[in-house]
């Protein structure tokens, strides 16, 4: 992506929309794909997209004269909206239609090969995220999907740097115990499935 | 990128970039464009949706225990069964009455809460000349923790400035600060809007101090906020409540409860507060205590919940805060995915064939199988404590 050109934060800052267009320009496709790995619906991300920009613009007041890029704290709204959509989407269905969409899951990998669409492949990574928890899962999609270090991830959280460390650690336990476990119980292509035994992490 | 990030980008690695659909992109910049351009900016009115979300402080040191799938629930086709519950809040006002007469047991029970917490109040109303600390004032703070399945956590350490500007951890032996580029919230940020977009000791202390003193307005400016927030979304996050509240009763409480652990993170809230607080949840129907706990530190406590399951656990003698606990409310709980199911209901239409009933039924038969192998019913679950708190002069300091 193309960093937009020093000065910005003063210039947003102080209420210049040309500046604000230029930080639009520069971070828009960031946040629509950053929405789209939280939420797995294009046009959800978009509505968060447009959403997120409409929202730092209110908030602009708060971004300090001297720091980096934008582009954190502008996923770090992204990133709250999208939970909020989520939370949303989840009071409308029921508890138990929520349940299983099992296809994809013991077949992840194959799912991350390419054979399917984004929206699949994204479903299919939610599916395997499932076992982690909201927090762990957005610090996973700031930090490995988008690239942001650990403070930055931090900075568009508004945790502690040690926070966003041991929650992305503790993803990535959970994710390496996953995946063991699904080695182990994985049945094979050719074989009928059979039900897991009492297989929790 | 470090190398924990490589090796889970490598696994985990998501679908490239793309762009917007054709043009797309320039008709949300000339909305945009079109919205800003008469637009006041106005810092309070953005507290909906907070330029730094809100998270919990206790998401850092704790994640979800029985409700593992609770809050990741969302966006995946994994789920556990326990309903989120009223999210958007009660559809009625008021306090529920209870459907039965309550048993002397309980009557005793309710009668000791009450006493106990209006001892806390006394208690720390007396003993507190508690100093609000500078804005800069470093924190150090070691949370404990366990977690079912998974079981005892690595303790985790942390340093704070008071109002959360400033942060430090060690990775590798190597002390690292990192300094916030964006501001705090200044003086005209009201309380309310302070605390939902930045989580800070000073957040939480400053709210604290903004609740009215009367226990009765107390809770009636807390139940007013739980209701237009959403009981799930003040739940959401709270290790105590990863299951959402069920009661207005048991809102209020979560809610007391986390701004009373963020408070703890610091130097507690003002004494006077903290004794409102507790008499608050005096008030509250249906609280109930527990002596003799001991906390995850491995210190005595007191238990208070409001469901009996989710536990605040303070300190017998001083009442300070000490720490949280999660108890297994039973089999209803345990969350549920698919693969638990026999495998005919594997695939995905085959499931959704099934009428209501039907799917409630085989999820209460998997969760009774699931039991055999899940803690008792009142075992702990989670548990989150405070090891040490303390004001130091410079970060890395214990």
């Amino acid at each position: 992506m193309n960093d937009p050109p020093a000065g910005l934060r003063s210039r947003v800052r102080s209420g210049d929309a040309d500046a604000f267009g230029a930080v639009f320009d520069a971070y828009a496709k960031s946040v629509y794909n950053h929405a789209f790995r939280l939420t797995g619906d294009w046009s959800v991300a978009e509505d968060v997209m447009a959403a997120t920009f409409l929202e730092a613009w209110r908030a602009r007041q708060r971004i300090a004269e001297d720091g980096g890029s934008l582009r954190p704290w502008l996923l770090g709204i992204a990133t709250n909206l999208a939970r909020s959509h989520r939370r949303a989407s989840r009071r409308h269905r029921k508890a138990v239609e929520r349940l299983p969409v099992l296809d994809g899951f013991p077949d992840f990998a194959d799912d991350l090969t390419g054979r399917l669409d984004d929206a699949a492949r994204v479903a299919a990574l939610h599916r395997v995220l499932g076992n982690l928890r909201e927090p762990e899962l957005e610090v996973l999609a700031l930090c490995v999907w988008s690239d942001l270090g650990y403070a930055d991830a931090a900075e568009a959280l508004g945790v502690p740097v040690g926070t966003v460390r041991s929650r992305l650690s503790r993803a990535r336990t959970r994710l390496a115990r996953l995946t063991d476990r699904e080695l182990a119980s994985r049945p094979r292509a050719d074989q009928p499935k059979a039900p897991a035994k009492e297989a929790r992490q | 990128m470090n190398s924990e990030q490589a090796d889970l980008k490598a696994r985990f690695g998501a679908p490239a970039d793309r762009d917007l659909p054709p043009g797309r992109q320039a008709q949300h910049r000339e909305y945009l464009m079109s919205r800003i351009s008469h637009q006041p900016p106005s810092v309070a009115a953005s507290s909906r949706f907070p330029h730094r979300p809100a998270r919990r402080r206790l998401l850092a040191a704790v994640a979800t225990g029985a409700a593992l799938a609770a809050c990741a629930a969302g966006l995946t086709s994994y789920s556990l069964t326990r309903s989120p519950g009223p999210a958007t809040g009660p559809a009625a006002a008021g306090r529920p009455t209870p459907k039965t007469a309550p048993t002397p047991a309980a009557v005793q029970q309710a009668a000791l809460a009450a006493r106990i917490l209006r001892d806390a109040a006394t208690q720390v109303a007396r003993a507190g000349i508690t100093t609000e600390p500078r804005p800069d004032q470093w924190i150090y703070a070691k949370t404990v923790s366990y977690e079912y399945p998974g079981g005892v956590q690595p303790a985790d350490e942390n340093w704070e400035t008071f109002d959360g500007s400033q942060t430090a951890y060690f990775a590798a032996g190597q002390l690292i600060t990192h300094t916030s580029p964006v501001a705090v919230p200044g003086p005209d940020v009201s309380a309310w809007t302070a605390w939902k977009e930045e989580i800070s000791p000073k957040t939480a202390y400053d709210l604290l101090k903004s609740l009215p003193a009367n226990p009765q307005a107390l809770l009636s400016t807390v139940g007013k906020y739980v209701n237009e927030e959403g009981w799930s979304n003040v739940a959401a996050g709270d290790p105590l409540s990863a299951v959402a509240p069920t009661t207005q009763p048991q809102a209020e409480f979560d809610f007391l409860t986390l701004v009373l652990w963020n408070a703890a993170g610091g130097v507690g809230g003002p004494p006077a507060a903290e004794a409102a607080v507790f008499l608050a949840m005096a008030a509250l129907p249906g609280i109930s205590v527990q002596q003799g706990v001991t906390d995850e530190a491995g210190a005595q406590a007191i238990s208070v919940s409001a469901d009996g399951y989710d536990q605040l656990l303070l300190d017998p003698r001083t009442y300070q805060v000490l720490g949280l606990r999660q108890l297994n409310r039973g089999p209803s709980d345990i969350p549920v995915t698919g693969r638990d199911l026999p495998a005919k209901y594997w695939n995905a239409k085959a499931w959704f064939a099934l009428s209501k009933a039907a799917k409630a039924k085989l999820i209460a038969q998997a969760q009774q199988k699931l039991a055999k192998t899940w803690p008792a019913k009142g075992a702990v679950l989670e548990s989150l404590a405070y090891a040490k708190v303390a004001e130091v002069s410079a970060p890395g300091d214990r």
